[in-house]
């Protein structure tokens, strides 16, 4: 039982950072129709920032991350003005090779600057285990599940109470409306694309953090947020967080079980999961589970 | 300053507008709103009058056009190449075509996105209070979704959001459009009623009988040119205009009649 407890917490702490890199592609894509497949380069792009500047220039934990999320949302603003403005109106297939391409140049700059070593990112949690009611979590868990949470309620509130949260709610539904009201939509734009930023690097930092360690391989984790989306209905922030929950518990859950019992399906069946989780999913609701019929045909 | 007459609020001095750099949708349009009083823009299908209204609210750019020659000053200043929200900032304040509601926002969230350039919370609550009291339906269906509105509520709920933030120019675009003629007679009254509140009303309108008996004065566009202007009630009495426009409304105006009796 408390094995299980350990195992379902684990995977609640990988899926609410799935859940994350999932919201911030939903509000990308909401407020800008971009289908914004360099979300996982964000995610590189934060926790390189942080290794960098904890590692080579020494400062503390905390400052690094805020640091490495502010520059991220600096790179994610920048992509937006100097990239993503120029392709509006141009074919969504082009649109999608764009954030495509630009992945790959995220992944490849760490790459070209620090190898494919595992690197200590220099947080505090390192293999420190917590103990909750007799059962032992690893404290970056804890942590993950912690800063989750609040990431989350942080953007509802911010989408439900604000007046820019208000703003680009409207915009996203009729955007020369919302213009006609004094919303300017470039200011959406770029403030969906400084949201996805401040999450990706957040969940680039802790997923990175404690016993899991650094490497340009984070970005294939970010990837496997893409079945979270799908699975979610990819313009719904609720299903964002679903969806990421339940693929990383499904993942953790099933890296176990084929450990224990199942050794002939290999080391990484576990990474398949989501895929598979997904494309079952996709089967029977092609729009997810809170997804608009529409955008899922679209 | 001694002007015979006080300054007018709104001047379009010969604009013209193009789409996506080859369209001419205005050929050279001159036309003034005063201070105080509503004008009404009449005209077929694609004559311009969205247009016109586009270009005094910014809005053009939003569909790849620009005002490319002309003039247009709002309260003795050039507006041209001001963003939207500096012009609603400034007063300027459109119903758009359809109604463009957000229907997936709460009545008040639509409201709320009226008045999106105030910050003046005080002021900004006293002005919610007064367009709740013009339009009791909003207060009544406040919470719900502004896409449970009927149509003529929607458009009631249009007109309370642009008024959110407290317009001195208020542009009306075919507020009657599609909707049954004791609506239509509502929203004549709502129009009069913001008017004498003192704000400027320039009123596109295919309903030409409404908008002229509401009119102090008139402008007819043709193929992105103004064909004929003149006060509402000349207008009204024009043959050109009886047989193209009221021809058609005469039927309608005599169903608003006899729905205006049965009214309690
Ligand atoms: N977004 C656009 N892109 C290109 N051309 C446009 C656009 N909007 C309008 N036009 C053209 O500009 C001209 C004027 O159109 P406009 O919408 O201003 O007419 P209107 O008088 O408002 O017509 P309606 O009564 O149908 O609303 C038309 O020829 C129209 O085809
Ligand atoms: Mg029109």
């Amino acid at each position: 039982m408390s094995e299980l407890i350990q195992l379902v917490i684990g995977g609640l702490s990988l899926g609410s950072m799935y859940a994350l890199i999932a919201l911030g592609f939903v509000v990308v894509y909401k407020s800008t129709g971009v289908l914004n497949f360099a979300q996982g380069g964000l995610v590189l792009c934060g926790a390189y920032f942080c290794y960098a500047l904890r590692n080579a220039l020494g400062l503390p934990f905390a400052l690094a991350v805020l640091l490495a999320v502010l520059g991220t949302a600096l790179v994610a603003v920048l992509i937006e003005r100097v990239v993503m403005r120029r392709m509006i109106g141009k074919p969504v297939f082009a649109v999608i090779m764009i954030t495509w391409g630009l992945l790959i140049i995220l992944e490849q700059v760490p790459a070209a600057v620090w190898g494919y070593d595992l690197l200590a990112l220099g947080d505090p949690w390192g293999m420190g285990m917590a103990g909750i009611g007799g059962v032992q979590v690893l404290e970056v868990d804890l942590w993950t599940l912690g800063v989750g949470a609040a990431v989350m309620l942080a953007v509802y509130l911010f989408f439900a109470r604000s007046r820019w949260g208000l703003a680009m709610r409207a915009s996203a539904l009729d955007q020369e409306a919302a213009m006609a009201q004094g919303v300017s939509p470039g200011l959406v734009f770029a403030l969906a694309w400084a949201i996805a930023g401040v999450i990706a690097a957040l969940a680039g930092v802790m997923l990175s953090g404690g016993v899991r360690g650094l490497s340009p391989e984070l970005s294939l984790i970010a990837l496997r947020a893409f079945p979270a989306i799908i699975l979610g209905g990819m313009d719904s922030p609720v299903g964002a967080v679903v969806g990421g929950l339940a693929i990383g518990v499904a993942e953790v859950l099933t890296a176990s079980y084929v450990a224990q019992h199942a050794p002939f399906l290999g080391q990484n069946f576990h990474l398949v999961m989501p895929y598979l989780l997904m494309t079952a999913f996709l089967l029977v609701r092609p729009y997810g589970m809170f997804g608009t019929k529409a955008v899922g045909r679209g | 300053m001694a002007a015979p007459h006080p300054q007018p609020l709104l001047v379009l001095d010969d604009v013209e507008a193009v789409y996506g750099g080859s369209i001419l949708a205005l050929r050279g349009i001159s036309l003034n709103v005063p201070a105080n009083g509503i004008v009404a823009l009449l005209g077929a299908n694609g004559a311009g009058k969205t247009t016109v209204l586009r270009s005094i609210s910014g809005l053009l750019s939003w569909h790849r056009g620009r005002v490319s020659r002309g003039r247009i000053a709002y309260d003795g200043a050039d507006i041209a190449g001001l963003g939207g929200a500096a012009l609603v900032r400034r007063g300027i304040a459109q119903v758009m075509e359809g109604r463009r509601i957000f229907g997936e926002l709460t009545i008040e969230e639509n409201l709320r996105m009226g008045a999106f350039t105030r910050r003046d919370g005080a002021e900004t609550r006293r002005t919610l209070d007064q367009v709740l009291e013009q339009f009791p339906i909003l207060r009544e269906r406040f919470a719900q979704p502004a896409g449970y509105l009927s149509g003529g509520q929607q458009q009631m709920l249009a007109i309370g959001r642009a008024m959110m933030a407290r317009p001195r120019l208020l542009l009306l675009d075919e507020p009657s459009l599609g909707l049954a003629p004791i609506i239509v007679k509502q929203i004549r009254e709502v129009i009069r009623h913001i008017a004498a509140g003192g704000v400027s009303v320039m009123l596109v309108e295919q309903n030409a009988d409404m908008a002229l008996s509401l009119a102090d004065y008139g402008y007819i566009l043709e193929s992105g040119r103004i064909a004929l202007e003149g006060p509402g009630p000349v207008l009204k009495e024009n043959p050109m205009i009886r047989e193209l426009y009221l021809g058609i409304v005469g039927a309608q105006e005599a169903e608003i009649a006899s729905s205006g009796e049965g009214r309690r």
